[in-house]
């Protein structure tokens, strides 16, 4: 007969008890576990539409993230071809990287002056299939439909705007975009324009004439400033509408090729301002990022100090959202551990109320007070260990039925349905932790009654028979 | 040499032993200036009236209690001196109890309740088994061995409470009103087997009764009224 054996044939003795504390533990258990599972999805969901569209690693000059979008002139990786030879030369790191490739970011007026329409823009100058190649990352195995860019590498002049993009510059019927319509021309104002504006107009229509590769396809007319300062504008045939993950980057999105945004900003085909590294796997992101800088540091660069950023630091939303989640995450946990704490101390207080005289018989027969104890904190122990082991088994079932059934949502940030999933084997951490916690939170239960239990004077206990 | 085993002869000693409770703004003393000296492998009893102090003494002397006052040794052990923890092992080498209720584990067997006193002595299971079969076959349960206590009759319950007190072979068992809650028959079968039983395994026994038809059976008998030891008588009893 050991303490084991003789803790569960205590918590036999009254069923019922017993049954609705493990019950009470197990739909717990269950909600948090489900819960934490569905946080996972988002969170490896979130990252896996990150890395496939701006991969895990990010190398730019030193203080570009700070100052980079407003001084072209400082900010840029020089010769960055022979930087990514170089990277690509160490064993580790090419083994580590799935893609490598260069990105220019730039933001100017971009202009549908057939519709007299202009707007701000944030564009993206990269190579297309790089990215398309980014695209099929899924070391999470979500199977999320890659999301291509309508582009080629051949055809430079191309481009894709974002939904509200194309909304604001009135490409909604030359693009044939479903549920978008082009803004009424009896609104169109063709009022007095500063004579400036005019001249500055007329420039970049002349620079921009010769370059429109396109004439069957709608055209915009980006205007950005050069490295320098000069005014510089391009001309793009814009193929295609998509939908981005939120109203500001949506209303602003272009994605072009490399060059052209190289000859829009650098008027140099040597210069990028990023180089965007995607990983093999997310795991080894930390580790990858260090020796990298260090690597970086050593080897030096011809633009200068160079800086390693990852996608939680280039990338504040996901930080935040995935901050949000834990924090309600945490919550949840603390109400339910909250529920399993008082069932647990009432039914083994309950248990203690009724084994007073037994309590008392023991420490006559030479029990020691801290064996009394132990044996209620393996009762506790033992409601938590069945508690959360039917839990996990529980929510097991559960979340096989509920990703089986095809819920789809479309998650914080994205542009795409994709499928709602509980992902309780994603994160070990997440079940063997709150598996754990939750015979913590049990065994922690049974403290209070186990000490009541150890306190009691023998003489009392006795007489209670 | 004589002194040496007059000492090894005396189970508990007590001088001027007085116990005071406190209840609530009142102190109640259960106990005023106990002055006694009990031998070993007696069946002594201790009598008297309700309220007397019988009780209160019996768990002095079953250490579960300690005096307010005066000096009590046990098998040569000034037992006020003990930790708690010490006093729990110093029970569980050297005391076996049976209750007037039985008190026995309902979620055990007859053989399991007999045996988990030896297991807290962590004696080797194969000498439990054989310590255990003894004792259960020597009260007559060899057979009810795997019965619960809510299987079992008052009598075959006080039977695995001897068991469970003989089986880790102490010095001294007490029993506090053993027959109390039990028919008169089975009373006396139960005292039967406990002087048989003592017979058998030199064992002290130390009884607290009302019942003055199983004092016949006592070989010392103890009377106390209103906290002091009125009388002791020592009768023909065992041995």
């Amino acid at each position: 007969m050991n303490n084991l054996k003789l803790a569960v044939r205590n918590l036999l003795r009254n069923r019922r008890r017993s049954v609705t504390t493990i019950l009470t533990m197990v739909i717990g258990m269950t909600a948090l576990l489900l819960f934490g599972g569905f946080i996972s999805s988002i969170y490896f969901g979130m990252q896996t539409e990150i890395v496939r569209s701006q991969g895990h690693l990010h190398i730019y000059p030193q203080g570009y993230l700070e100052y980079g979008s407003s001084r072209s002139t400082d900010y840029y990786i020089d010769d960055y071809k022979a930087l990514i030879n170089t990277i690509n030369s160490d064993d580790f790191l090419k083994n580590s990287i799935e893609v490598i490739t260069p990105i220019v970011h730039l933001n100017g007026i971009a202009g549908n002056y057939a519709a007299d329409t202009s707007k701000t823009f944030f564009a993206t100058g990269l190579i297309p299939s790089e990215h398309n190649k980014m695209q099929l990352w899924d070391n999470h195995k979500l199977n999320v439909k890659p999301l291509y860019l309508a582009l080629t590498d051949d055809n430079t002049a191309q481009g894709v705007v974002g939904f509200g993009m194309a909304r604001m510059l009135n490409l909604c019927e030359s693009l044939n975009i479903a549920d978008c319509s082009d803004h009424p021309s009896q609104f169109l104002n063709d009022g007095a324009i500063d004579d400036d504006v005019v001249f500055l107009q007329s420039l970049v229509e002349d620079e921009i004439a010769e370059s429109q590769a396109d004439k069957s396809a709608p055209h915009i007319d980006l205007l950005a400033s050069t490295a320098s300062g000069a005014p510089n504008a391009v001309s793009l045939s814009i193929v295609k509408a998509q939908r981005q993950g939120n109203k500001i980057l949506d209303d602003s999105f272009i994605a072009m090729h490399l060059q052209q945004a190289q000859q829009l900003v650098f008027s140099n085909d040597s210069r990028v301002t990023t180089i965007v590294l995607q990983l093999k796997n997310s795991e080894l992101m930390e580790e990858i990022q260090v020796y990298l800088e260090h690597f970086l540091d050593k080897g030096g660069s011809a633009s200068g100090k160079l800086e390693v950023k990852n996608f939680t630091q280039f990338n504040a939303e996901f930080y935040q959202v995935m901050n949000m989640f834990f924090v309600i995450f945490i919550f949840v946990a603390l109400v339910i551990s909250l529920v399993v704490l008082f069932t647990t101390i009432n039914t083994l207080t309950m248990s203690v109320m009724e084994r007073v005289s037994e309590i008392g018989s023991l420490r006559a027969m030479g029990l020691r007070r801290s064996a009394v104890r132990w044996q209620f904190l393996l009762e506790g122990m033992v409601i938590g260990v069945v508690g959360a082991t039917l839990g996990i088994i529980v929510a097991i079932g559960l979340a096989q039925l509920f990703n089986q059934a095809g819920f789809s949502w479309i998650a914080p940030g994205s542009a795409e349905r994709r499928n709602l999933q509980v992902l309780l084997f994603s994160t070990p951490y997440l079940m063997f932790g709150t598996w754990f916690f939750m015979i913590f939170v049990a065994t922690l239960s049974s403290l209070m009654p186990a000490r009541f239990a150890a306190k009691m004077n023998i003489v009392d206990a006795i007489r209670n028979s | 040499m004589s002194s040496r085993n007059n000492n090894s002869q005396i189970l508990a000693e007590l001088h001027d032993v007085t116990k005071v409770y406190q209840q609530g703004s009142i102190q109640v003393q259960a106990l005023r200036g106990i002055d006694l000296v009990i031998k070993r492998q007696q069946f002594s009893f201790i009598v008297g009236p309700s309220g007397s102090g019988k009780t209160t003494l019996l768990n002095l002397l079953g250490c579960i209690d300690v005096p307010s006052k005066g000096m009590f040794t046990l098998l040569g052990k000034e037992i006020a001196s003990l930790s708690d923890n010490q006093l729990a092992d110093f029970r569980n080498q050297h005391i076996g109890y049976i209750f007037q209720n039985f008190n026995l584990m309902a979620v055990l067997s007859a053989y399991e309740n007999v045996e988990y006193p030896l297991i807290l002595q962590n004696i080797p299971k194969k000498e439990r088994h054989e310590r255990v079969t003894e004792i259960l076959t020597a009260v007559g349960l060899a057979k009810r061995q795997h019965h619960k206590p809510a299987q079992m009759s008052g009598g075959e319950q006080q039977r695995v409470a001897i068991a469970r007190a003989l089986a880790k072979r102490p010095n001294l068992i007490l029993a506090d009103e053993p027959t109390a809650n039990l028919d008169s028959h089975t009373g006396s079968d139960i005292i039967e087997l406990m002087l048989s039983m003592q017979a058998r395994y030199k064992t002290s026994f130390i009884f607290s009764t009302h019942d003055e038809q199983v004092m016949q059976h006592a070989s010392e008998i103890i009377t106390i009224k209103d906290g002091r030891v009125e009388k002791v008588s020592k009768a023909g009893g065992v041995l």
